[in-house]
């Protein structure tokens, strides 16, 4: 069954779209991940207009994050005060993102630039993710622990100033390098179309020593109000959110979510680490393949109407 | 069994004028025009909208009875969507990644152009005349973009061609030398498809009439692409309400979010 986009001003299938939506949120249920990085490349190559993608990708990550944050704030893993310094650096972050998106699709690189972030950034993670969890899983089998958190350890982040006291995650840190992740994220959500968690969860981890107990839900938390403040965003400057897709993977993405959490259980922590390295590669040499090799058409075209008509 | 019967009335017609057959030039020949009419005033883009055909009906008046007879009358029926600008971009390869790097920008470049003829373009009439009706797809005139008759771009043919090839490619730009069907001696029709993608907004219809490579008449007419329903209403939203639109796909999102935490959430501990 095929539906027009009104946004996207193409006819495409349906159920093609919802499987992706399933297929997305399985994934993201099963690794604990928001899933953005894998939608919005896969929306790309089922030919939905990069700027399209993106800005409709941060619409749905709008939905996936509420259903996480909702049963985190449940358990009491949220820290509130944390997360809402990150916001507001989120959407400083996105403002500014949004900006530049603009900028990129007047000048006709914006699609190189969305590829590039994307082979950059999960080429990285991917790798990292894969070597980490082979060293893991290495350590297991020789006997040591799994656990490689160095509690009480202090960096340089920590001579900061501006402190303040994050009671839940048993912090006491200076607001700027939190304010700062949360920009740096709020970039890449209007940009790129992700939730930012694969960034965002490391960098609390490893650079603030936040308890990874707390690190999801709180990602999750302030990722709800930075994509939503994107889709509006996007919405008023370029025009390019479409609620109809978007509604299709949201639906799709949240049914998926559920059995993929169920598989995620059984299986253990390195080996999901592992495979959502793989995962993480293999779109990203997907997306450079793209851009090595030559394309069909050298030519492209972009209209505007001319007013008046 | 309709078109039959026309053309059979038509031969017959043809027949009886050849036995009358009278010298031309004794009295004043009114000029001859050309009439027509529209099958449809408005074309509705809907969800499951997969192209739709539009047909021109039309006839030539006071014609010349021995030109009818030799088949001397042609004619081209054009359809000219909403004027665009637009951008023809170039990928280089750089650092071994193929990115845009030149570009061009055309002014006033129809969205569509759907052309119907009842013979091939060159046997109509000659080069120049097409050309100076903007007859054809590889005569659409494209004009870089100038301000103050400045124009600040070194011209390109390729960026031109380009822009036709990708248009011709995408069924925006057609040409079909069968198009146009006589169904009697001065009555004929066009069919011309539009595809899906067909640009919304007004579309211009041309016919013309031509006869021994000269043309004698053309007639103007129009008709709407609209985006009908839901579809309308979520494109009139999202471009003129922006902020109210994007508020709304955030609710949307969360109540979607919120619906699955409660049907789901429940089982999950």
């Amino acid at each position: 069954m095929s539906i027009y986009l009104p946004i996207a001003e193409l006819s495409v299938n349906v159920f093609i779209l919802f499987g992706m939506g399933v297929a997305v949120g399985f994934l993201s249920g099963m690794f604990g991940v928001g899933g953005g990085f894998l939608m919005t490349p896969l929306l790309i190559f089922y030919n939905i207009p990069p700027a399209v993608a993106v800005a409709t990708g941060a619409n749905q990550i709008v939905a996936s994050s509420v259903s996480g944050a909702l049963a985190h704030f449940r358990c009491g893993t949220i820290d509130i005060k944390l997360g809402t310094v990150l916001l507001v650096g989120g959407i400083a972050g996105s403002g500014l993102g949004v900006m530049i998106f603009t900028i990129l699709r007047n000048a006709g690189q914006l699609d190189l630039m969305i590829a590039i972030l994307y082979v950059f950034f999960l080429g990285t993670i991917g790798s990292l993710m894969l070597v980490e969890s082979l060293r893991a899983r290495s350590r297991v089998k020789a006997g040591g622990g799994a656990d490689t958190r160095r509690p009480g350890q202090h960096n340089w982040v920590h001579g900061l100033p501006f402190k303040m006291r994050f009671r839940k995650s048993k912090l006491y840190l200076s607001a700027i390098p939190v304010f700062a992740i949360g920009f740096l994220v709020g970039i890449l959500v209007s940009v790129m179309g992700v939730g930012g968690g694969f960034i965002m969860v490391p960098a609390l981890i490893y650079l603030l020593h936040v308890p990874t107990s707390v690190v999801i839900g709180t990602s999750l938390y302030q990722i709800i109000f930075v994509t939503a403040f994107t889709t509006i965003l996007q919405s008023t400057t370029n025009h390019t959110v479409d609620m109809v897709l978007a509604l299709i993977l949201m639906v799709g993405g949240v049914i998926g979510a559920q059995f993929g959490a169920a598989v995620g259980q059984r299986l253990r922590g390195d080996q999901l680490r592992a495979l959502l390295g793989l995962l993480v590669l293999s779109v990203a040499l997907r997306l450079a393949f793209d851009l090595v090799v030559t394309p069909k058409d050298i030519f492209s075209l972009t209209a505007i109407l001319v007013s008046g008509n | 069994m309709m078109r039959g019967s026309l053309v059979s009335i038509g031969l017959a017609f043809v027949a009886a004028t050849l036995l009358t057959v009278r010298p031309a030039g004794s009295q004043t020949v009114p000029r001859e025009e050309i009439q027509m009419g529209i099958s449809l005033d408005t074309v509705e883009v809907n969800s499951d909208f997969s192209g739709s055909e539009i047909a021109v009906f039309g006839t030539i008046e006071n014609p010349d009875k021995l030109a009818q007879t030799l088949n001397e009358y042609s004619v081209v029926v054009a359809i000219t969507g909403p004027m665009e600008e637009v951008t023809v971009r170039r990928k280089e390869r750089l650092f071994g990644i193929w990115m845009n790097r030149q570009s061009r920008v055309y002014r006033n470049v129809p969205s569509f152009y759907a052309l119907a003829a009842n013979r091939d373009l060159a046997a109509i009439a000659p080069e120049p005349v097409l050309k100076e009706n903007a007859i054809g797809v590889d005569r659409i005139p494209l004009s870089l973009f100038s301000t103050g008759g400045v124009t600040f771009t070194q011209p390109a043919p390729e960026f031109a061609s380009s822009l036709r090839r990708v248009r011709r490619e995408k069924r925006l730009f057609t040409e079909d030398t069968s198009g146009v069907v006589f169904l009697g001696s001065t009555l004929f029709r066009a069919n011309l498809r539009l595809p899906s993608n067909v640009p919304i907004g007004k579309h211009s219809v041309t016919a013309y009439l031509f006869r021994n490579g000269e043309m004698l008449a053309s007639r103007e007419g129009s008709f709407k692409v609209e985006k009908a329903g839901f579809e309308k209403f979520m494109y009139t939203l999202a471009h003129t309400y922006g902020f109210w639109y994007g508020a709304l796909a955030v609710i949307a999102a969360l109540v979607t979010g919120w619906l699955a935490s409660v049907i789901f959430g429940g089982g999950r501990k």
